[in-house]
Order: structure tokens, then C-alpha cells, then sequence
């Protein structure tokens, strides 16, 4: 008798092994639990498979990719130590952030990483190469968030940035400082060296709001591109540098390199919180990334569920306030602000007092024009 | 044979880790669109600046490597024992720094209100501050402190096998110092110098950080070109076309090189 059952049994796994020879493991599981519902001895089996890969799923780490530096450091402090005390899982954190490196692993279907937290032009590019993975509303709860966090589907809104412009307070410490991006390029009224972002995004629309464009995403968009050359003309020759990596303008605050410079708002809040510069922030016409840097599970990742109950963590209000106090980047979550007091609340990107006056930019535009626009802005700043 | 199979661990990390990731970047201009890539990088104005600009920049960083180097390099040769540890100490110490530590540090030199400015317009030299920062000026300022090391130790090396007392020699027969030098040391130190005017330059090529950290957008080098293509335009065909055209464009150097400068014999020891 016993014999008999287990040469069934054999037979059964032998019948299942074959069909399911193209399966993946989780759906050659399921698989072969439907085939061992009718056998004790498959079962036991299969029963032991599954709790060994329960145990797997709950120590195998959530796999993430960063930034470096003290925004690895404020990501640590406000998302994934908070999660891993609250569930026991474990995040592993990759720096540098490289998109390039993530969309290869894409390509050749040997995704590393499970969540990544992608901003400005990435976002939309990630939804049109398709790298994401569906989200699973039932295990994220979706009460939790902002409207604004669900802009794109499949994504949750992470932080809010804005690429502003700064100016010298000990140069201009009363009430005429300037105040627009008309102001930059206003070198008779304010003398003194600039720098801008080496980066046709959101350069060409501080060009155009310079020469008149309101910050007005349905008058702003489509860039007259050409328009905003002709006006960066203008400037060109009182750009005393360039900047491409976002510590450059906290250096030139913070050793009065420039007098009036485009910077990202964290930035530019951390040099003049902390140290010691002379600065302040106008965030009038601030070029606003609003709800375009979100939170992606990617597809054919080493670990969906542990990723995908990081993402029902991500988007909350606690560890969105908690990553505001450590860098100055907005919540997309607005009951966040229920968390901030006042003072820092006033020198975040989705402020409504900030947002109100900033240009929301349209990455949807950008994302169609950005690599010409990019060898274009290259070629006319080598000429 | 031993010595092959010595060297079999290092071919097999050439071929590995250089030769294949070579071949695989070539084969991936070409895989995608064909000639097009090459094509846009020959007819577009920008890449032909880029190369030029990263040419001079290189050109320059070698010939300053070179005439700062060779004095050092000769007095370690010339100089007591003693004397040359604590020379060749600090010559190798600022390898230990940071190449981006070193290009903030000169940030700080050399900046509107940085230590040179503050001193030139302190002591009245000039009303203003000196544009000494973002220009041509400061990237191969920058380029050459941090290639002096491998310039000087190059010099040094082959120096080292000149045999001194020919110089002596010339003395006896009445040479004045500056003579015996110029007509003998020099001319045998050639060898070591165009060994250290090659390494210079190939390592001057794929400099990054110190011309996007140093330098103004007329001073862009192709890395930083290629850079932009590939990690923001994600255009991978493109930038590998424009990193094999940069191979290309330096084995050519090298070819002409080795033909006027006879390689082989440089690397190999003094032409006896």
C-alpha cells in the first residue's frame, strides 16, 4: 500500500515536472501544489518547500538604488530603518544611483534591484520602457496617500524638489534684492558673477520666464526653444561657471564664488542652515518637479514582496516628514505637513505658499525633447 | 616557458577585463544602427571640438608635466642618498589624496575669495579678483599637480640607468657644468622623456572630474562628452562609437609615436 503511494506520488511529480518545465519557480509552486493536494506524502513535501520559502522571502533583503552621501544617510534615517524595525526585513542600499545600470539589467531580464526611487525626466522614461511592475493596491494601502502620489500608475509619489535661484544677502540685504528670473538677467541693476545648471531642463525655462513667459505650465509649454536660446545668449557671458553636480552650488554659496545661482532648494537650505551661508532662497518662479519623483517596484525583480511592502511604507506621511527634517525635500504625502512645524515647513518645494508662485515643470514634454535638447544646449555652450 | 606561464595570469586579466569589454563596446556601436552613430559623431561640429579641446588640454598638461618634472626628477638623480628618500616621499604623497579632494582643494586657492585672491588684492596687486578659476588655466594647473608624480617618477627611473660619469668626463675635458649637461645628460634623459611625455598624455585623456570640476564649458573633454551620452541620454550605440573613435584617434598617436620615438627602445632601457 505504502509502495503503491509512493510510486504515485513519484508519477504525479514526474507528470508536474514536465509540464512545468518552462514555469517559473513561484508558478511551478503553485503548480505543484495543486498537483499534491491529493497526496499525503506530496503534500508534506510541498508543505516543506513553502514554509523554507516563506522563511527565504522574510530574510532575503529589499534591494534599493541612491544617491550617495547624505541623501543615502536621510533615506536610511526616514524610510528603511523605520521598516526594518517595524517588519524585521532588511533593505540593501546600492550608490550610486545609475539608471543606466538598472535599465541594463531590465534589458537583459537580470533585475538586481526592487525598488528605486527615480526623479525628473527617469520617471516618465521608466513608465515608457515598461520597467515597472504592477502594484498590488491590497497589500499598499492606497487610503494612505495623497491624490498627487498616484500621478502615474503603478508609482508612488516619493519627494518634491525645485531648481531655484539663490542670491547674496550680503550683497543685497534689503528689501531690492532680486526676486525673479528677469532679476538674474538683469546684470545693470544686479552686478556680479552667476552660475547656472549645466542642463538644458529647467535652464531653458528660467530663460524663457526671464523673458517674460509667466510660470504658467499651459503658457510654458511647448518650450519656444528658440526663444530660450536667444535669451541664454544674453546671459552667457556673465556665467561665471556652469555647475553638474549639486554639492557645486552649495561650494560657491558657501565661499561667495557667485552672487546670484541656480541651485536644487535641499541644497540650498543645508548650506544656509548649516553652514553658515549668506544666502537666501527666491522662490518665486522655482522650476517645480511637483509629483514626478516616485517610488517603482521594477519588474523581474529578485524580491517583489518584500519590495512591495516597502512601498506600502515609502509613501506615508511619517517617514515622508521624517526625510524633510534630514534634507529639505518636500513630502508629496500632504498630511505630512501635519508633522513639520511651520519654520521648516516654509522652506519645502510643495508648500503651498512655495508651490503657489513656482512653474510646475512638464516632464511629459521633456521627456519627448530632452536628448536633442540636451546635444543642442551642449553644442551651443562649447560654441 | 616559465615565462609564459608567468604572464598567463596577466593576459588572462587583459584579455578579460580589457580586451573583451573593448571588443564588446565596439561590437555595440555598430550592433544597434549601424555606420549611424559614427556617422553623427564625424559630421557633428560639437565632437569634433570636444576631441580637439581634450588634444590641446592633453598637449599642455604633458608639456608642464614635463618642465616641472624633469628639474625634480634630476636632482633625486643627482642628490645624496638621504636627501632622495625625503624627495621621493614627497613626491608620491599627494597620490594618496583624492582626486576630487585635490580639485576642491584648488577650488579653495583659487576662487574669488580664495587664498591668492585675497593676497593679490590685499597687497594692492590688482583691484579686482583674477579670473583664475574655470578656465584653461586651472584645469591643466589641476591636470598637471596631479599627473607631476607620474611624470617625475617616470624621469627618475630611466635617469637613474644614465651612467653620471660621463658626465664627469665632459667636465675633465673642460665642459662647464651647463654644458656637460645640455651635450650629455640631457640628450641620454631623452628616452625617459618621451616614456613620461607618453604616459602623461594617454593618462591626460580620460580625465573627468578635474575639467568638470575646474574647467568652463569651453574646456569639456570627451569623457565628460561620453558621459553625457551614455548615464543622461541613455544612448549607449553613440557613446561607444565615441569611445572607440578616441581609441582610434590615440593608437594613431601612438603609431606615429613609436615610429619617431622608436617605443620599443624607451621602454626598454637607454639606447646604449
Amino acid at each position: 500500500m505504502a509502495d503503491n503511494e509512493t510510486d504515485a506520488a513519484l508519477a504525479t511529480l514526474r507528470r508536474v515536472l514536465e509540464e512545468t518545465r518552462h514555469l517559473d519557480r513561484r508558478a511551478f509552486l503553485r503548480r505543484l501544489g495543486q498537483a499534491a493536494a491529493g497526496s499525503a506524502l506530496l503534500g508534506s513535501f510541498v508543505g516543506l518547500i513553502e514554509a523554507r520559502n516563506a522563511d527565504a522571502a522574510e530574510q532575503k533583503p529589499v534591494t534599493t538604488l541612491g544617491w550617495g552621501g547624505a541623501w543615502q544617510a536621510a533615506m536610511e534615517t526616514a524610510f528603511f530603518k523605520p521598516w526594518t524595525e517595524k517588519t524585521g526585513n532588511a533593505v540593501r542600499y546600492i550608490a550610486p544611483y545609475d539608471f543606466n545600470k538598472v535599465r541594463a539589467m531590465d534589458m537583459a531580464k537580470q533585475q538586481q534591484v526592487d525598488v528605486i526611487e527615480a526623479g525628473s525626466i527617469d520617471t516618465p522614461r521608466l513608465v515608457r520602457f515598461g520597467m515597472n511592475a504592477p502594484l498590488d493596491w491590497k497589500v499598499i494601502d492606497r487610503s494612505a496617500l495623497s491624490p498627487g502620489q498616484l500621478k502615474y500608475a503603478n508609482a508612488i509619489g516619493a519627494i518634491t524638489l525645485s531648481t531655484l535661484m539663490v542670491y547674496n544677502k550680503k550683497k543685497w540685504p534689503g528689501e531690492d534684492h532680486p526676486n525673479s528670473w528677469a532679476d538674474f538677467w538683469d546684470i545693470q541693476r544686479y552686478p556680479g558673477p552667476r552660475s547656472l545648471q549645466r542642463r538644458c531642463l529647467t535652464t531653458l525655462e528660467a530663460a524663457l520666464m526671464a523673458d517674460g513667459v509667466p510660470a504658467d505650465p499651459a503658457k510654458m509649454y511647448p518650450l519656444d526653444v528658440d526663444r530660450a536660446f536667444r535669451k541664454l545668449d544674453q546671459i552667457k557671458p556673465h556665467i561665471k561657471t556652469w555647475w553638474s553636480s549639486g554639492t557645486e552650488p552649495q561650494q560657491f554659496m558657501q565661499d561667495e564664488e557667485v552672487d546670484l545661482c541656480m541651485a536644487w532648494n535641499g541644497r540650498a537650505s543645508d548650506s544656509i542652515n548649516n553652514h553658515g551661508a549668506h544666502y537666501d532662497i527666491v522662490w518665486n518662479q522655482a522650476c517645480y518637479n511637483g509629483d514626478v519623483e516616485a517610488w517603482f517596484l521594477l519588474r523581474n525583480c529578485p524580491n517583489p514582496d518584500g519590495g512591495m511592502k516597502l512601498l506600502d511604507f515609502v509613501g506615508r506621511a511619517e517617514p515622508q516628514a521624517a526625510f524633510a527634517r534630514a534634507l529639505y525635500y518636500g513630502p508629496t504625502n500632504l498630511k505630512a505637513y501635519d508633522l513639520i512645524d511651520e519654520k521648516l515647513a516654509r522652506q519645502l518645494p510643495s508648500y503651498p505658499a512655495n508651490a503657489n508662485v513656482s512653474l510646475l515643470v512638464n516632464y511629459d514634454w521633456w521627456v519627448d525633447h530632452y536628448d536633442e535638447l540636451t546635444m543642442r544646449f551642449e553644442t551651443w555652450i562649447q560654441s | 616557458m616559465l615565462a609564459m606561464v608567468l604572464l598567463a595570469p596577466m593576459l588572462l586579466w587583459i584579455v578579460a577585463f580589457f580586451i573583451l569589454p573593448t571588443a564588446l563596446m565596439i561590437w555595440e556601436s555598430f550592433a544597434e544602427r549601424g555606420l549611424a552613430p559614427y556617422a553623427a559623431i564625424l559630421t557633428s561640429p560639437i565632437y569634433r571640438k570636444v576631441l580637439l579641446t581634450t588634444l590641446k588640454i592633453c598637449l599642455i598638461t604633458t608639456s608642464g608635466s614635463l618642465l616641472l618634472g624633469y628639474p625634480v626628477a634630476y636632482m633625486l638623480t643627482t642628490c645624496r642618498p638621504a636627501l632622495r628618500k625625503l624627495l621621493l616621499v614627497l613626491v608620491v604623497l599627494p597620490y594618496w589624496l583624492d582626486l576630487i579632494v585635490r580639485s576642491y582643494s584648488w577650488m579653495i586657492l583659487l576662487g574669488r575669495h580664495g587664498l591668492i585672491n585675497q593676497l593679490v588684492v590685499g597687497l594692492g596687486f590688482s583691484e579686482g579678483a583674477l579670473p583664475l578659476l574655470y578656465n584653461l588655466f586651472s584645469v591643466c594647473l589641476g591636470m598637471v599637480q596631479i599627473l607631476l608624480p607620474l611624470t617625475i617618477l617616470t624621469l627618475f627611473s630611466a635617469m637613474l640607468r644614465i651612467d653620471l660619469r660621463l658626465v664627469d668626463a665632459a667636465a675633465i675635458h673642460g665642459a662647464s657644468r651647463w654644458r656637460a649637461f645640455l651635450t650629455v645628460f640631457l640628450p641620454l634623459s631623452l628616452p625617459g622623456i618621451y616614456a613620461a611625455g607618453l604616459l602623461v598624455f594617454v593618462s591626460a585623456l580620460g580625465f573627468y572630474v578635474t575639467p568638470a570640476l575646474l574647467g568652463g564649458p569651453e574646456q569639456t573633454m570627451i569623457s565628460q562628452t561620453i558621459m553625457v551620452i551614455a548615464s543622461d541620454l541613455l544612448d549607449w550605440p553613440l557613446a561607444s562609437a565615441a569611445g572607440a573613435l578616441l581609441l582610434v584617434v590615440t593608437t594613431c598617436l601612438l603609431l606615429v609615436y613609436s615610429r619617431f620615438f622608436r617605443l620599443d627602445r624607451m621602454l626598454g632601457g637607454v639606447a646604449r
